[in-house]
């Protein structure tokens, strides 16, 4: 085998690795692109929602989750109402950070308080 | 002064580079929506700390499937007015923002892994989280 065939094979060879190597980083930034973008789509809400979200939850969900729990407390109610007061209690104090999920528990909690 | 002309240009270069790798501008648009959104609050007076968000160097433990470079990969929220901050209000801080589980799987596909919460001294240790722990893409990966 004199020398240019051996150049060539070994050109040849790099080549075919680099085809390969390439594929693959190809392949694996397409994957996680999908998986991104549907991460992104699954979200929901706008960036902007979540931060104002996050910035009333920071200044006003401790109060209205006070003013909520007391008007809830199982120990106000009996019999159906007291475990119904019970659930709302026990939701009220998982979004207790949450500004948003609060708003729409106190929705409930009129509703609830005028039935 | 230098610091501050600091700050800015590595929040340039951040922004560039965001750019150029995502061939979006989701990064920097979360980042914009924060601090506007921050800023008016704290125009408002409706919240007592005055808050930014920046992108900055994560953990490399905190590491998960869609990671970013460790150097652009933390998520970190600094409070501008930091006196009489403790340890445990930088930890009631994060529990805000780790409250909602779709928002950090966001994060966590836009390639951020650390949420650091810290003041503008630098004595104060501050928090770091691992987005990873908080909500998992486990789920996105097996669909």
């Amino acid at each position: 085998m004199n020398i240019e065939t051996y150049i060539l094979i070994s050109a040849g060879t790099l080549f075919l690795l680099f085809v390969i190597c390439f594929l693959l980083i190809f392949k694996k930034r397409r994957v996680r692109r999908i998986l991104k973008n549907k991460i992104l789509a699954d979200g929901g809400s706008s960036y902007l929602d979540i931060a104002k979200n996050i910035t009333m939850s920071m200044s006003k969900s401790k109060i209205l989750y006070r003013n909520l729990i007391v008007k809830v407390h199982p120990d106000k109610f009996q019999n159906d109402k007291n475990k119904k007061a019970n659930e709302l209690a026990s939701r009220i104090t998982v979004a207790k950070r949450n500004y948003d999920k609060l708003c729409k528990l106190e929705i409930e909690v009129g509703a609830f308080l005028k039935k | 002064m230098a610091k501050n002309i600091f700050s800015r240009i590595a929040t340039l270069i951040n922004r560039v580079v965001d750019i150029l790798s995502q061939g979006s501008l989701e990064r920097v648009k979360i980042l914009r929506e924060f601090n506007i959104t921050f800023k008016q609050a704290w125009e408002e007076k409706s919240i007592d700390r005055f808050c930014s968000v920046t992108t900055s160097p994560g953990d490399p433990n905190f590491r998960h499937e869609l990671s970013t470079f460790y150097l652009r990969s933390g998520f970190k929220i600094t409070v501008g007015n930091d006196d009489g901050l403790t340890e445990k209000d930088y930890g009631e801080i994060s529990k805000y923002v780790v409250e909602s589980k779709p928002f950090v799987r966001q994060l966590m596909a836009l390639g951020y892994d650390t949420l650091i919460i810290k003041g503008k001294h630098p004595y104060h240790q501050g928090k770091r989280l691992a987005l990873k722990e908080i909500s998992s893409l486990q789920d996105y990966m097996l669909k």
